[in-house]
């Protein structure tokens, strides 16, 4: 202060040359008493608001003109938004940052330091020329020098601040910053995870590029550059590799499993590496990198890579990452992001298949492997690599190189190709991607099709759950015919099943397939609720063959109705043991459906083959060839039978031929022309689908009609039974009989009702009715019974009319009599 | 649990055709004419053991009887290319060997006089079964063995195995034009009576539809004995596919029977097969048939000139016969959405008269094929029918018989070598028609039985 007081007496002596030293010093952030910074200095973590400059010319130097004040003033906000730069960029790069580890924004700071330096060369070239040409062009000059970075700084300057605040222009829009920045330490705790990062942070760089000044959008496609450089990291950690690179929870796929992301960031920041942000490419260091691995967590085959089992590469598949919809940077649209994430899977899957897996070795694995995966980071350190070597040797079981490493070099390489491009183009990636996953895709299929065999499977799928292999059931059926007429015993009933199940086996043409070991069945127990069936088959198929886990959530099928038989085996259900990668498509949830129609069609089974026994014990009752005379006498026994084994019959005919058979030629078609993982698996999908919609087991109604039909030909079979020894109860046939018709009427109109064709079921619900009433009896029966039944409820409301008008006519009576007494009484 | 069946073939035709059906199934299986399996049959998928069972040497022996009074026909087996393929055992000639004369009582009396040696051989046979499902019988019901001896065989195997089914398939005699056998009304009534009571499921296969299909559908100018039975033998290979190749229904005899016979006494079935194909001299002839859809296949069986049966009677009466059900046995390469589209044209153009009293349909099998036996069509089909119109064929046997019978039983035409049987003779010497009555009061009751399912209310089931 004394100084400047004496320099006020040389005011002669003074111009503005001399504070141009001062103000280039300002500009690279270092401030004095001549051009003064007004905050409360480097204490503070905060980004300070890039409206109001904290640095200026000291207001006591009183000589300079107002002018000349303006425009150093003007200039050395630069050095302002320099400073506050400057901090951001290094605020990221401290170790112990208390601001939550952001890849993304580690290579925007990178990006900034760039310009930063640049700017910094500018300003030592000013004071180069200062010093050589004396004041020169003077102020002026230096105005006209710093003209463009006037623009960037600024500009930048606002878009760290939005970042950190996290503010996006448009939607906080005036809120008073006075306030914010007073409120600041208080808000500290809830403002860290409020940074911009991931998507958010690559969406803020891009509605900041929106703007009409060529330099500031040439800078914000070179920091959306650097950006992206992360992004197509990750993308090419995940497509080639299936590896997340993604500490900083910042990828738009992410572990399902999201509960152990934050256990990463503690331990990897300790060591982050300044280097990265001097490298074009910002790659994560070495050390990081096992960190971020395992940031996957529980999802992560990296603590089990050398030896998977084939359940952990299911659950690997099916459930372990997801696409966060709402983290999609801008140009991923939810579409490519479904496509890379199944590329990683698919990665996953092919690269690291488990142990157990016996499949054929296509080729030694390349020696090279390490190097050329990471061919593409040129500068990381060797240590790095060797590491990154060891972690994916680990990853690859060298003998199972399902996936040859030409592929994964040419989608590296061109993953690679669209990193290096200056300018970010969404076709570009979205041909790249579709590109890598078409490969991928037909690998996978080539894996399952032409090595794993899934035809044959999905065959044997038909055979048993299906119940194609109709001989081994008749033969299953006739075996355990004495188990299931009683209860099962509790402890024992699987391996009690599983008696008759191996036996038939032997005696049928199971014997000779050899899938047939993949199938055993077993006895789900009882749902708790025995009143809703729904719940019954919903649990009865629990995720029977992969995993163990609950299949995802997002299946979402409502429960499927099956209709009831036998309370005490209706538990019944296959479970497969499919060989290695075909539980990639058929899924838990997809047995789950399997198993359904499974119990539906033995449950036919079973009543057709009773019918059939009837029939016999029928034939045998009357004589041989109803030569006897009591045949008439039992002629409506007879006609009873038939009219079940029909419909029972033409039901299972109907899902047999026009359900299974049918929509399974199309699935064999699609399946071997698909060339394609995908196509095939929608294939799959669409198959299940139109069996569980075509067998109606989402209708409760039919469900519930037919119950009571498998009820009644239960009853049948037991009235049929008993009569050879008691003779046959009358009454209760009578009874039965007219329980039919009434199922069947309804059952009948159900089938044409408008509730349920409305559904895409109409051209099912009509195959199934032309079958079952192909010669019109039903129709004509059900008039009748129509008939019947109006005729009985116009009766019944005649009697009920009668009898409430008798009813009335006595309570006359009786008020007329009890007025008649009172009468009386009162007379007395 | 194979459910294995038991063949037994009696008499002149029924081991001819039996031999013939016998070859069929061999080469159906891949397996060769001694027994033993081809090196070219591996493929699996096929039951073998419900009618062959495997010897300790590996061959694969017919679960097959062979029975007759005279020895010709069975010694030509036996000089065949096929002979080593039956058990020996299983082979029965009467030691006579003077056979039945074409007389059914004496085919009838020398099974009763055999009755041990037949146990015998049919319970060693059983024996080897599993769970024996059921025995077919293949025969004739014109001649004098097959009618009488088979006659006999059904009263014996429905009494002593009661719980096995008994199907037939049973040949019915040409009569359009002069028999050779002039009894053969007798013989024919004799055996439809046991037919009626003593079997669950007979397959009518009739001489006469048979000879006109190999005329008119095949061109054969006279059919040989040869060409028409291979067509039996075609039609019984082929009725019994879904119990061979198993798919997902009708894979035991009772699973195929069963939904074709609602009431026990109408139980004899009609059959029709096409595209047919008949061998002769020069080769394999087949019927100028060229296109084989699933539609196609369907509506040509339900023609009547592809019925294996005659009709026996005027268009109007054919006019109101109803089929009671049928059931297609469809082999080949199928696309399995054809079939629905082919039973809604066929409703839609009402091709088939069904039954008013109870549910009745179409049902379909489809069975795989032979993967061993090459064949011009891509699609087969077999037509198992339960129609009414089979009481035509009764009737006409009925008239024949009445013909020789004379009205009130007074003309009794050729009746003498009867009489030399104890059943039909009153001991004296003098004929009894106490058999003959009873017989034909059976045949009119089913015929009047199948009259009856014409009608609409063959059954009220209001209670």
């Amino acid at each position: 202060m004394p100084d400047m007081l004496v320099a006020t007496s040389y005011e002669e002596d003074f111009s503005v040359e001399c504070l141009l030293q001062e103000l280039l010093m300002a500009l690279v952030g270092y401030t004095g008493d001549v051009f003064v910074d007004t905050s409360s200095g480097g204490l503070n973590d905060e980004l300070l608001e890039p409206d109001r400059c904290t640095v200026q010319l000291a207001t006591d130097l009183n000589w300079v003109s107002p002018q000349d004040r303006e425009a150093l003033d003007d200039l050395v906000r630069l050095g302002f938004h320099y400073r506050q730069l400057q901090r951001f960029v290094q605020q990221e790069q401290q170790p112990c940052s208390r601001l939550s580890r952001s890849l993304y924004r580690q290579a925007l700071c990178a990006g900034l330091a760039e310009v930063l330096a640049v700017y910094e060369d500018e300003v030592v070239l000013l004071q180069e020329q200062l010093l050589q040409q004396g004041a020169g062009r003077g102020l002026p000059g230096l105005k006209y020098q710093l003209a463009e970075l006037q623009m960037l700084l600024p500009q930048l300057h606002q878009l760290a601040y939005d970042l950190r605040r996290r503010r996006l222009p448009v939607s906080e829009g005036g809120a008073a910053p006075a306030a914010a920045a007073a409120a600041a330490p208080a808000e500290e705790g809830l403002q860290v995870p409020r940074e911009a990062r991931g998507a958010k942070l690559l969406c803020t760089l891009h509605s900041h590029r929106l703007n009409g000044q060529p330099l500031l959008q040439a800078c914000l496609q070179r920091l959306l550059w650097h950006v992206n450089q992360v992004l197509f990291n990750q993308l090419t950690m995940w497509m080639v590799h299936g590896l997340l690179a993604d500490e900083g929870n910042e990828f738009f796929i992410r572990p399902r499993d999201a509960t152990r992301d934050s256990s990463s960031s503690s331990s990897s920041s300790s060591s982050s590496s300044k280097q990265e942000q001097q490298q074009d490419d910002t790659r994560p260091a070495g050390d990081s990198n096992s960190a971020r691995q395992s940031a996957t967590g529980a999802a992560s085959s990296s603590k089990h890579v050398p030896n998977r089992s084939e359940n952990e590469t299911y659950k690997d598949w099916l459930e372990a990452f997801e696409v966060a919809l709402h983290e999609l940077p801008p140009g991923v649209t939810p579409h490519l992001a479904t496509s890379v994430e199944f590329v990683g899977r698919a990665v996953r899957l092919l690269r690291a298949p488990p142990a157990s897996a016996k499949l054929k070795q296509l080729q030694q694995s390349c020696s090279s492997f390490g190097r050329s995966a990471c061919g593409s980071s040129t500068g990381v350190a060797d240590d790095q690599q060797q590491l990154l070597q060891q972690q994916w040797a680990a990853l690859e079981q060298p003998q199972q190189q399902l996936l040859p490493h030409e592929d994964t070099l040419a989608f590296a390489q061109a993953l690679r190709m669209l990193q290096q491009q200056p300018v970010f183009s969404q076709a570009a990636l979205e041909r790249t991607v579709e590109a890598i996953r078409a490969d991928v895709a037909s690998r996978l299929w080539q894996l399952l099709v032409v090595q794993a065999g899934l035809m044959q499977h999905l065959g044997a799928v038909k055979d048993y759950l299906l119940l194609a292999r109709g001989d081994f059931y008749q033969c299953f059926l006739a075996d355990a015919a004495k188990l299931l007429a009683g209860p099962p015993r509790e402890k024992t009933a699987n391996s009690d099943l599983a008696v008759p199940w191996q036996s038939a086996a032997m005696k049928s043409t199971a014997q000779d397939d050899p899938h047939f070991k993949l199938f055993r069945l077993v006895l789900r127990p009882k749902p708790a609720d025995h009143a809703a069936d729904a719940p019954a088959a919903a649990a009865a198929a629990a995720a029977p063959a992969a995993a163990g886990a609950a299949a995802p959530a997002s299946s979402g099928a409502k429960p499927l109705t099956v209709p009831s038989f036998d309370s005490n085996w209706d538990g019944m259900a296959l479970e497969a043991q499919l060989p290695w990668p075909l539980g990639v498509l058929i899924t838990p949830s997809h047995m789950k459906r399997y198993n359904a129609l499974f119990q539906l069609l033995l449950r036919l089974k079973r009543v057709q083959l009773s019918l059939e026994q009837t029939w016999q014990e029928l034939g045998r009752l009357c004589g041989r060839g109803g030569g006897g005379t009591s045949a008439s006498d039992i002629t409506p026994l007879l006609q009873l039978r038939q009219h079940m084994g029909h419909l029972v019959g033409n039901l299972q005919i109907y899902l047999q031929l026009d359900v299974v058979e049918s929509n399974y030629a199309r699935l064999q078609e699609k399946v071997a022309a698909a060339q394609d993982f995908e196509e095939a698996e929608r294939a799959h999908d669409r198959f299940l689908q139109a069996l569980v919609a075509q067998s109606f087991l989402g209708s409760g109604i039919l469900g519930k009609q037919l119950s009571e039909v498998f009820g009644q030909s239960a009853a049948l079979c037991r009235l049929v039974k008993g009569a050879r020894e008691d003779g046959i109860d009358w009454p209760q046939v009578q009874e039965l009989h007219a329980a039919f018709n009434t199922t069947m009427g309804s059952l009948y109109v159900n089938l044409q009702s408008k509730t349920l064709q409305q559904y895409d079921k109409a051209p099912y619900l009509r195959q199934l009715h032309l079958r079952l009433d192909f010669n019109g009896y039903i129709k004509r029966q059900n008039k009748r019974f129509l008939d019947v039944q109006r005729t009985v409820t116009t009766s019944y409301r005649q009697q009920r009319q009668q009898q409430e008008q008798e009813e009335l006519q006595q309570g006359r009576r009786a008020k007329a009599q009890q007025g008649r007494q009172q009468g009386q009484q009162a007379a007395v | 649990m194979p459910r294995e069946i038991i063949n037994i073939q009696v008499g002149q035709c029924g081991n001819q055709v039996g031999s013939e059906f016998w070859r069929k199934l061999c080469s159906e299986h891949g397996i060769s004419k001694d027994g033993m399996l081809e090196d070219f049959a591996t493929q699996g998928g096929d039951r073998k053991d419900v009618f062959f069972y495997q010897a300790d040497d590996e061959h694969y022996v017919p679960r097959a009887i062979l029975l007759d009074l005279e020895p010709r026909v069975i010694n030509g087996i036996q000089t065949s290319d096929i002979a080593n393929l039956f058990n020996p055992e299983n082979i029965f000639i009467s030691k006579e060997g003077g056979g039945a004369g074409n007389n059914w009582a004496s085919g009838f009396t020398q099974g009763e006089q055999v009755q041990e040696t037949l146990l015998d051989m049919i319970d060693r046979e059983a024996e080897y079964c599993d769970s024996l499902e059921g025995f077919t019988l293949c025969h004739s019901i014109a001649g004098g063995t097959g009618s009488g001896m088979g006659s006999y065989l059904l009263e014996l195997l429905s009494d002593r195995w009661n719980k096995k089914l008994i199907q037939t398939y049973s040949v019915f005699p040409n009569q359009s034009e002069s028999s050779d056998v002039v009894v053969q009304p007798y013989n024919s009534l004799l055996t439809l009576k046991r037919l009626t009571q003593n079997a669950d499921a007979v397959v009518v296969l009739d001489n006469t539809a048979l000879d006109r299909i190999a005329v008119e559908r095949l061109h054969v100018e006279n059919p040989t004995f040869a060409q028409i039975n291979s067509l039996v033998s075609t039609v019984m290979a082929a009725s019994t596919t879904t119990l061979r190749y198993p798919g997902y229904m009708n894979n035991d005899l009772v699973g195929l029977i069963a939904s074709l016979i609602p009431t026990p006494r109408c139980h004899f079935l009609q059959t029709g097969y096409t595209p047919l194909t008949v061998e002769n001299e020069s080769g394999l002839v087949n019927s100028s048939i060229r296109k084989t859809t699933v539609l196609d296949v369907m509506r040509r069986l339900l023609q009547p000139k592809n019925l294996m049966v005659s009709p026996h009677a005027r268009a109007k009466d054919l006019a109101s016969s109803r089929y009671i059900s049928i059931l297609n046995i469809i082999q080949g390469e199928v696309d399995p959405s054809q079939v629905h589209k082919s039973l809604t044209r066929i409703r839609e153009r009402k091709t088939a008269n069904f039954i008013e009293w109870g549910p009745a349909s179409i049902q379909v099998a489809l069975s795989k094929k032979s993967p061993y036996v090459q064949s011009a069509h891509r699609v087969s089909g077999l037509m198992l029918a339960n129609n009414t119109s089979i009481r035509h064929l009764f009737n006409k046997i009925m008239r024949d018989y009445d013909k020789l019978m004379g009205p009130n039983n007074s003309r009794r035409a050729f009746l003498d070598p009867y009489a030399q049987f104890s059943r039909f003779s009153d001991g004296n010497g003098a004929l009894d028609l106490e058999e003959f009555m009873d017989a034909k009061d059976v045949v009119t009751s089913l015929s009047k039985e199948y009259e009856a399912c014409e009608r609409a209310d063959y059954i009220q089931s209001e209670f």
